[in-house]
């Protein structure tokens, strides 16, 4: 009863909510639930201020990869660890520590009765959920609705779904929404289910699901992965540098279908897991979105994607492309990988009087695989108008603009980028960078300081980026030719 | 003060502002989203902090400051995944009238209000606790040195209560 009549609380405004703000707020108790949000949180942060940051056309880069990269509709946190957590056709499980992969094995998927085939999908852990998908197709299934009932309902009375997880007997927790789409003459509905356990267990088990009208429960168990080792077996390989690019390909009806799997070096998967914990963006291979990854046939054309084309697996991603079998050997193409160290330094910038610039004896920094050089700073004081962005604010700030590039070393590693703290009061940042083939990355960074005397700040340069030089290119043979 | 430390060091200001309002922001989350898979409840909760990062130069500080625009935020982001998951249960291809979004006009938000007040210290205060800020009955009780049954008797009736004020004066149902 609670919820309905609470409903109307969904109206009250900031001013009612303040008076009735409560005298000791709740803590939250779920601390591994709060890093995790801590986490995403921090990453998204990251995210905004990068793209902010580094004008549109490193903007434009960054998501244009982190689109290829989580190809899906899924939270890009969700896809990359598909992405690099690699299991086809089973899944991946990650804890709390992300310390562990376990597969969900489905022993019997496919069941039919009276014209319907149920087919359980793509299921796999993680945290304490399992997720799948079933799909309905056939002449049994109701075409039409019946007045006054939605096919919706219809489905749900005549396919109650229950599960057993070893325990008890679960109701059937319809979750992430359903889809209904004409196939042909076939009708197919798919469904994406989530079978909940509390959060702390174990999901390691054997789990019967069960549909109303079917003879047989459809059985599957959660356990260790072992395929993982096999991971080179999936199709055709690339591996250097210790990462390794997988590629397949099938032949479709509209098309091939191309599935692409990376196993990362434990140096790609620090960047990932920087990138994941905003510490970093990860830049594709000379800010060339347009080139960093492709498909081309044997002509070496690139191929057009069908449908947008990307799709999100459990466990990977793969790609629908126009062609037929006449295109093949493919060539699947992916540009290096970015790694991240941990090397620090400090820096003094100094700062010019009111209206000058600095282009001489600015800082300049060795880093591992790559040099930091500063090169020129300006100032210029600012006086705050009353309607400023900042309305709340009085003192008078400093606009400071620095430029500086990233000159990668020779070698394997070619540092591209790196963070700036600042180590004074800012109440802003913004930038713009660019890259040149020949100098490496150039940055320009204005800062809102509050006004100071001081004839120098400290900024530490952190987090240096680097590409691991090398690329990728799979050959994808026809499919059964091999 | 953490709308000033937000501002100028957006990227220590959100943390701390984490750090204050995330048990909070979950009870709000949590309370609206009761049924849904803790992951979902987890980015609806990110997607909050990111939002108040993102509008830290338009919080305003006579509203509420941060505390209230996180509660209206928390809120809104929750009703807004729980009505997606509702929608997206259905199939697409049925033909489904949209609800029409309801705009509260400035005379509703008075007569909220006012039906809170009709009811009356603790009344009100537990309500809103209890239904928009998602404390536990026990919390509750203890910050008003009250039994838990009591609280939970007199949030029925004033639920009970507030719906018949506010029906009387047209808003609701």
């Amino acid at each position: 009863m609670g919820k309905d009549y609470a409903d109307f609380l969904d109206d009250l405004p900031e001013e009612e909510l303040l008076e009735y703000f409560p005298e000791k707020l709740p803590a939250m108790e779920d601390r591994l639930a709060a890093k995790r949000i801590e986490k995403n949180v921090l990453r998204g942060v990251q995210v905004e201020e990068k793209c902010r940051w580094n004008g549109k056309r490193i903007a434009a880069a960054v998501c244009c990869f982190l689109l290829i990269g989580a190809v899906g509709h899924e939270p890009i946190l969700a896809a990359f660890q598909r992405v690099f957590h690699v299991l086809p056709g089973v899944g991946v499980y990650i804890n709390d520590n992300e310390e562990e992969i376990l597969e969900v094995r489905l022993l019997n998927p496919v069941q039919e009765k009276d014209g319907v085939r149920a087919e359980l999908k793509d299921f796999y852990c993680k945290g304490a959920a399992i997720y799948g998908l079933v799909s309905f197709t056939g002449d049994g299934l109701p075409y039409e609705t019946e007045k006054g009932r939605s096919l919706s309902e219809m489905m749900k009375e005549r396919f109650p779904m229950t599960w057993f997880d070893g325990e008890k007997e679960r109701s059937f927790v319809p979750s992430r929404g359903g889809s209904l789409s004409e196939n042909g003459k076939t009708l197919e509905i798919h469904h994406t289910i989530l079978l909940s356990r509390e959060r702390g267990t174990d999901p390691r088990g054997r789990y019967e699901f069960r549909i109303e009208g079917f003879d047989e429960p459809f059985v599957f168990e959660v356990v260790d992965s072992k395929t993982l080792k096999n991971l080179e077996k999936l199709g055709y390989s690339v591996t250097k540098n210790e990462t390794t690019v997988s590629a397949r390909a099938f032949l479709r009806e509209e098309g091939i279908e191309v599935e692409c799997y990376v196993i990362p070096s434990e140096e790609v998967r620090k960047a990932e897991e920087a990138w994941r914990g905003f510490y970093t963006a990860l830049y594709p291979y000379k800010l060339d979105a347009e080139n960093y990854f492709y498909i081309q046939n044997a002509d070496g054309k690139k191929m057009e994607y069908i449908d947008g084309g990307r799709k999100r697996l459990l466990n990977g991603y793969s790609y629908m492309v126009k062609g037929t079998a006449e295109d093949f050997p493919l060539t699947l193409h992916r540009s290096p990988f970015t790694g991240i160290d941990s090397e620090t330094h400090t820096v003094s910038l100094p700062l010019p009087a009111d209206g000058e610039i600095l282009t001489e004896n600015l800082p300049r920094t060795e880093f591992r695989y790559g040099t930091v050089e500063f090169l020129s700073v300006e100032r210029d004081d600012v006086v705050w108008e009353a309607d400023n962005e900042y309305s709340d604010r009085t003192e008078d700030a400093a606009k400071v603009t620095y430029t500086y590039r990233v000159m990668p070393k020779e070698g394997l590693r070619q540092m591209y980028g790196v963070g700036v703290e600042i180590d004074a009061e800012t109440f802003s940042r913004s930038g713009e960078g660019g890259w040149s083939e020949e100098a490496g990355a150039e940055e320009t960074e204005t800062i809102l300081l509050k006004r100071t005397d001081a004839e120098s700040i400290q900024l530490t340069l952190e987090n240096p980026s680097y590409w691991i030089e090398g690329d990728y290119d799979i050959i994808i043979k026809k499919p059964g030719k091999e | 003060m953490l709308l000033e430390l937000l501002r100028k060091k957006p990227d220590k200001g959100i943390r701390a502002v984490m750090e204050a309002y995330m048990g909070l922001c979950w009870a709000i989350v949590r309370a609206r989203l009761t049924g849904f898979p803790q992951e979902d409840i987890e980015e609806c909760v990110s997607d909050v902090f990111l939002e108040v990062y993102r509008s830290r130069g338009k919080i305003e500080l006579e509203k509420g400051g941060i505390q209230a625009f996180l509660a209206v935020v928390a809120r809104r982001r929750a009703i807004d995944r729980y009505h997606a998951a509702k929608k997206a249960e259905t199939f697409p291809l049925e033909e489904e009238p949209a609800e029409p979004e309801r705009q509260l006009a400035l005379e509703d938000r008075n007569a909220l209000r006012d039906a809170l007040h009709a009811l009356g210290e603790p009344d009100g205060k537990i309500l809103v606790w209890k239904y928009y800020y998602g404390l536990a009955t026990k919390e509750i009780a203890a910050a008003l040195g009250m039994k838990e049954n009591t609280i939970d008797q007199r949030a029925r009736r004033g639920l009970q209560k507030l719906r018949a004020k506010l029906e009387e004066g047209g808003f609701y149902g």
